[in-house]
Parts: C-alpha cells; sequence; structure tokens
C-alpha cells in the first residue's frame, strides 16, 4: 500500500477490493431512488477519480487491515467495474460522534421521506452509533422531534421489506401510514407488490387491500397465497382487463369476503331502490353501515313546476312502497 | 393469585386496610409499568383523590343506555380478557384500589341525596373486576354492609370470578346485586385468561342467590364464532338449570365492540385471538362491531334461549345499542335513557320489592336530562 500523508489524513492508493463496505448507505439510496449515478459514471469516464475516495480509522473500524469506505461509494463501484487494481483513498481518524455528525451533514439533506428518514435512522444504528445521540441529534437534523418513542416508530417502519419501502418512498407514504403497513403480514406487503402495475395503488387503496386482505386470511385461517389463489381473486388477477377496470373488480371482490353480510344487504337494498325508485326525479341514500335508521332524499330543480311533479312523485305507489321496504331493512 | 408486589400509600385514611396485607411498602407513588400486563401483578392501595362517582362513561345519546352509575376505585384488573379495553385506556396501569371506604360513601351519600326519588343503580366494576382477587371483595363487602342503609341506592357489584365466600354472611338487606358476566366456556377459555370457569361461576352464583342476594347476567360482549348458536344456547341452559329465573333481577346483552385503537392493541397483545378477525363495521361512534343484522340475529336468538327456560321473565335489555335495534329485538323501545332508568327502577319495585325504597315515580324519570 502507498502512503501519502496531508495534514491529519493519509492519502493511500489501494486496491478497491481492500476497501470494506460496512458503512455505506448508498445501497438504501438506491433502492429507494435517490441517487442517480448517470451523470457521475459519465464525467468518471471523462476523467476518472479525480478527488480521493475516504475512508475512516474509527472504533467501527474493527477488522484489522480494512478501510471503512465513509464517501466515494459509487466511485469505487465505478472501479470495480472497470477492474482498476488502485485507487486514491483518504483516511481519516474519527471518533464514532464526528462520524455521526459526518453522516448527518453529508445525508440529511437529502432525506424527505418518513421512509428515507426511517432506513437512515436504521442505518445510522447499525453502524455503531450511540441510541442517544441518535436521537438528539440525527432526529433534530431530520427535522423529527427529539423522542425515543418516535425513534422505536422509525425503526418499526425500517424492517417492512425492502420493495414495500421503496413503493411507500416512491408515494411518499406519511409516518402514519408507513406505520399502519408494520401492523400487516410481511408476507401480504412482499405480494402486493408483485400486483404493482397491474392495478392502481393509491395509498388509501393499498390501505384499504391490505386491512381487508390480512382480516381475510385470519378469518379463513389461510396465508397469503392461498387467499390469492381463491378462484374469485385470482379470476380478476390474471384477466388481461385494464388497470383501472381490473383495480376496481378486484376491491369489490375483496369487499364480498371481508363483508359478506353487508355486501348481501347492501345488493338487496339496491335492488330496491332499482325496481321502485330509479324511475323517480330524486335519489334516495341510506347509512352504509347499516347502523342507523335514516334515509336521505335529495332532488334538484330549476323551475317551480319541476316542484309540482317532484311531490306528485312522492306520493306515487312506486316511492311509497320502495321507501318503506328500504325502511324495513333498519 | 398473589400480587408481586404491594404498595399503600401513608396517606390512606384507613389503616385497618393494611391487615389485609402480610407484606406491603409505603409510597405515595405507585409503581409504573409500561405494560399494562405487568401492573396487575402489583397492588397499590391509594386514598381517595377527587371524586370517584359519576355516571358511567359509556352512556352515548346514541344508544338507549341504561345510565348506571359508577364508582371507580378499582383501576385495572388481575383477569385477562382479550377484548377488555382497559388495554387501551389505563395510563397508569398498576392494579389500585382505593380503600377510603368512609370517603366514598360520603361522595355517594351526598349526591344521591340530590335525587332522593331516583333508584341509583350504582357498579364498581368500571375499570376492573369487583371480585377478582383478595383484598378486592373485602372492600366489596365494606361497600355491601354500608349499601344496606341507603334508601335510594343500590350496589352493583360485577364479576368473572368467583370469589364470593366473603360476601355470603354479611347483611346485604337485598341492596347488592352480585352480577356475572357470562360467555360460554369456549370464549372464557381462549379470550377470558386468568377468569373462573363457566362452571365455577354458576356455582357462585347459586351461593350469592341462596344468601338472598339478587343476580345479574351480562352476555355482553357476545363473541360471534364458529357454532356460536348452539354454545350460547348451552350457555343459557347451564345457568338457569343451576339457578332459578326468580333469583335473577335483570339479564344484560350487549356485543364485541371496540375502537380501531383497541383492535392494533387486540392484534398485537394477542395475535391469536380471532375475535377482531370476524365481519365487522366501523359506525359514527368509532366502534367496531359486527353488522347490525348480524347483531340483531344474536340478540334475538339469544332472547329465544331466555325464553325457553323461563328466564324471559327477568328484565332484559341492551348495551350500547340505538333504539332502531331496540325495537327490532324487541318489538319495542324504551322513548329515552330516562324511560329505561325507569323501567329498571320499576321492575325491582315489582320483583324485589325488599331492594327498593319506594314506587318509582315516572315524571321523575322522564324529565332526567342526559
Amino acid at each position: 500500500m502507498e502512503q501519502v500523508s496531508i495534514a491529519n489524513s493519509k492519502i493511500h492508493v489501494i486496491n478497491p477490493g481492500h476497501i470494506d463496505l460496512g458503512l455505506d448507505f448508498s445501497y438504501v439510496l438506491d433502492l429507494i431512488g435517490l441517487w442517480n449515478t448517470t451523470r457521475l459514471f459519465d464525467s468518471l469516464e471523462m476523467s476518472g477519480i479525480v478527488c480521493p475516495l475516504v475512508a475512516v480509522d474509527t472504533d467501527l473500524s474493527t477488522r484489522k487491515g480494512s478501510l471503512k469506505l465513509i464517501d466515494g461509494f459509487k466511485r469505487l463501484e465505478w472501479a470495480r467495474q472497470k477492474d482498476l487494481e488502485k485507487i486514491p483513498v483518504a483516511t481519516v481518524h474519527m471518533t464514532n460522534m464526528d462520524l455521526l455528525v459526518f453522516f448527518l451533514s453529508k445525508y440529511a439533506p437529502m432525506l424527505k421521506s418518513c421512509v428515507s428518514k426511517a432506513l437512515f435512522l436504521r442505518f445510522l444504528l447499525k453502524v455503531g452509533a450511540n441510541r442517544q445521540a441518535v436521537v438528539d441529534k440525527a432526529m433534530k437534523s431530520l427535522g423529527l422531534q427529539a423522542h425515543k418513542g418516535l425513534l422505536e416508530k422509525y425503526l418499526r417502519i425500517a424492517q417492512l421489506p425492502e420493495r414495500f419501502l421503496a413503493f411507500c418512498h416512491k408515494k411518499d407514504f406519511s409516518l402514519k401510514r408507513c406505520l399502519n403497513f408494520t401492523y400487516q403480514p410481511r408476507a401480504l406487503l412482499e405480494r402486493i407488490m408483485d400486483l404493482e402495475g397491474q392495478i392502481s395503488l393509491s395509498a388509501s387503496l393499498l390501505q384499504e387491500v391490505c386491512d381487508s386482505i390480512s382480516e381475510i386470511i385470519r378469518r379463513k385461517e389461510i396465508d397469503v397465497e392461498e387467499f390469492f389463489q381463491l378462484d374469485e381473486i385470482k379470476g380478476i388477477i390474471d384477466s388481461d382487463l385494464e388497470c383501472s377496470y381490473k383495480t376496481g373488480l378486484l376491491r369489490q371482490a375483496i369487499r364480498r369476503l371481508r363483508y359478506p353480510a353487508v355486501t348481501r344487504i347492501q345488493k338487496e337494498l339496491c335492488d330496491i331502490e332499482k325496481q321502485y325508485l330509479a324511475s323517480l326525479p330524486f335519489k334516495v341514500k341510506w347509512d352504509e353501515t347499516l347502523e342507523n335508521r335514516k334515509l336521505i332524499i335529495t332532488a334538484s330543480i330549476k323551475q317551480i313546476d319541476e316542484f309540482s311533479r317532484l311531490r306528485a312523485s312522492f306520493s306515487s305507489p312506486e316511492a311509497k312502497e320502495g321507501i318503506k321496504r328500504l325502511l324495513s331493512y333498519f | 393469585m398473589k400480587f408481586k408486589s404491594v404498595t399503600v400509600d401513608p396517606h390512606v385514611a384507613e389503616p385497618s386496610v393494611l391487615k389485609h396485607f402480610p407484606y406491603y411498602s409505603l409510597s405515595s407513588q405507585s409503581p409504573k409499568f409500561s405494560d399494562y400486563r405487568q401492573g396487575k401483578r402489583h397492588l397499590f392501595v391509594a386514598p381517595k383523590k377527587g371524586e370517584l362517582f359519576h355516571i358511567c362513561a359509556s352512556l352515548d345519546t346514541r344508544y338507549i343506555c341504561c345510565s348506571t352509575h359508577v364508582i371507580s376505585h378499582i383501576s385495572n384488573c388481575p383477569f385477562e380478557c382479550t377484548y377488555c379495553f382497559l388495554q387501551n385506556y389505563l395510563t397508569d396501569t398498576t392494579l389500585t384500589v382505593v380503600a377510603d371506604t368512609e370517603a366514598i360513601m360520603r361522595e355517594i351519600c351526598y349526591k344521591t341525596a340530590l335525587q332522593p326519588w331516583r333508584l341509583f343503580r350504582i357498579g364498581t366494576w368500571e375499570l376492573g373486576d369487583s371480585l377478582a382477587v383478595e383484598p378486592l371483595n373485602k372492600f366489596a363487602v365494606d361497600l355491601v354492609r354500608r349499601f344496606r342503609d341507603l334508601d335510594n341506592c343500590l350496589l352493583k357489584l360485577r364479576t368473572k370470578g368467583d370469589a364470593v365466600e366473603p360476601l355470603l354472611d354479611v347483611e346485604h338487606g337485598g341492596k347488592t346485586v352480585v352480577s356475572w358476566t357470562v360467555n360460554p366456556p369456549e370464549i372464557i377459555k381462549r379470550e377470558e385468561i386468568g377468569t373462573a370457569g363457566l362452571e365455577k361461576r354458576i356455582q357462585a352464583m347459586k351461593k350469592v342467590a341462596g344468601a338472598g342476594y339478587p343476580v345479574g347476567l351480562h352476555f355482553d360482549p357476545m363473541i360471534m364464532f364458529s357454532g356460536w348458536e348452539a354454545a350460547y344456547k348451552r350457555l343459557v341452559e347451564a345457568i338457569f338449570s343451576a339457578i332459578d329465573p326468580e333469583d335473577v333481577i335483570w339479564i344484560s346483552i350487549g356485543s364485541l365492540r371496540f375502537n380501531p385503537e383497541m383492535k392494533k392493541k387486540i392484534e398485537n397483545n394477542y395475535p391469536s385471538s380471532r375475535i377482531t378477525a370476524q365481519e365487522m363495521i366501523l359506525g359514527d361512534d368509532n366502534k367496531f362491531r359486527y353488522p347490525r343484522p348480524l347483531r340483531e340475529e344474536m340478540y334475538r336468538l339469544l332472547l329465544s334461549f331466555l325464553e325457553e327456560v323461563g328466564a324471559d321473565q327477568c328484565f332484559t335489555y341492551l348495551c350500547m345499542e340505538r333504539w332502531n335495534v331496540w325495537e327490532r329485538v324487541f318489538g319495542r323501545c324504551p322513548s329515552s335513557i330516562g324511560h329505561l332508568d325507569y323501567l329498571m327502577a320499576q321492575t325491582v319495585y315489582e320483583r324485589f320489592p325488599q331492594s327498593v325504597f319506594q314506587k318509582p315515580q315516572k315524571a321523575f324519570y322522564m324529565a332526567l336530562t342526559y
């Protein structure tokens, strides 16, 4: 290893294979799509590695003889792709606290989503940062309240499956939304991601679908895969229907499975409405939870003579019979 | 069950209470536990602070409520029901008992004297079981004695246990109702951890009925599971093969309900429980319940079982249900919460005359506002 000393750091020229990647956060940035390497790689093709990479020599560098890289992960990746035998690496000595401050200044400004913050906090703890320091310094740098309980919530989120985390980041899901997903079975979240592109997964739909499936599999005592093999589900997923139409059908099918009694009664109520009230100039709504005995009747008119017709329609035998039948369900 | 620790606040006004505990430490602070289940194993005996007597916190004018009153002098419970709301409610999780019967009684006497015409039904079960373990039932005995001389009050003890021995020789004057929450053995085993089994509860009912106490029954929460219909039929038959409907003062019926936060707590604390996996609807009161048609089916079926065993003579009411459910289940409905309060006083007057001091006046009850 060749070595040149500059101020308090030393520059080594070393084989890329001898560098330890234990402090690498860039793979997370790749995962959540925060790191675009195209321009960097173009520049490296033109000029090569101009600035030395930076490795740290701290109490975190436990393996003898290894240098833990803290800056230049993509340059190292490029050097390895190019089979370079030697690259310049500056080594600096840092305490754990110095290292924490370094990571915060390097990454915190670019982390805006709940998921990216969660992954970063987990990363800091994983590389040995002191928990209290993470609460006091890191959470503050990320614009969060410095609170242990909040840290635990973020760490729960960081445990979600990787593909799911990337999705939550892309959709910029809130802390509350992400936390809700931590209560779902892991296998379900992974399986749902297979549907990305096939159905329109908005935040609320994803939440609804996950909640429903998770209840159905608990009720039927089946596993996630068995759920997706149910005839009424598999038929829709395997179909060539257009995305939004497929989404609608899937949603209805899941709802029927989750709320069999309510959907059956809703259908009966809709049938009554169609049979007796559809041709009348007013709309009837009822409480879809079926709890409250209350029909809401709405109508709109533009001319005064329409009012007489409307009034007459209320007294029609169909209106009376339809409303009587609807009320009998409540 | 033995407590892992007993802490007595030195400000407890009745030193005689200390004789119940062979070992205890003195502190004005209760031990703190983050997990409410841990808190169940540690007892804190506290002095009375603030008001403890109030109307049931579940009272909601959207329902026809029974408007029972409660003394919240017990907080947390040694039993561990998976559906218990305490897991999402208590901030101080240590099992706490206010051991100051004198002060509690002063508050009750003062407040109930303001409506001398009214029969107050007063429970001790709001945040815990009235008779779960020693020494809670000894405190209950103190209350039973004191209620004997209160004209317009009925004490309601409610339990899932069988520790009734201390009550049997007490002169209660018919002024205490001992009640049980009942469920089929399948539910007791899976969802009411640590409570007495059905057979033990029934034996305890027989004992208190034998000692002249009116018995209350609470089929609440009714829980749906595969075979629930037959299970509830067997439950009703088992109870009324042991006790006479004449001894039962009232029967309440309700179904499982919880708010969304509780749902998460249940699933987190009891992952093997399936009670949250049934078809449930979130109503405008922010509570999950079985859909109304299913609840009505449960209630009607239970009523038919009660009728079969001759228990339809007992006053039966619904807990936390709306007037339309009452109408569809019973074919009638009290016109207001005050009306139900009156009907309950009336049934006590007619069926248990020793428990009530005067004929209830409907007009007074109907004028009550909530």
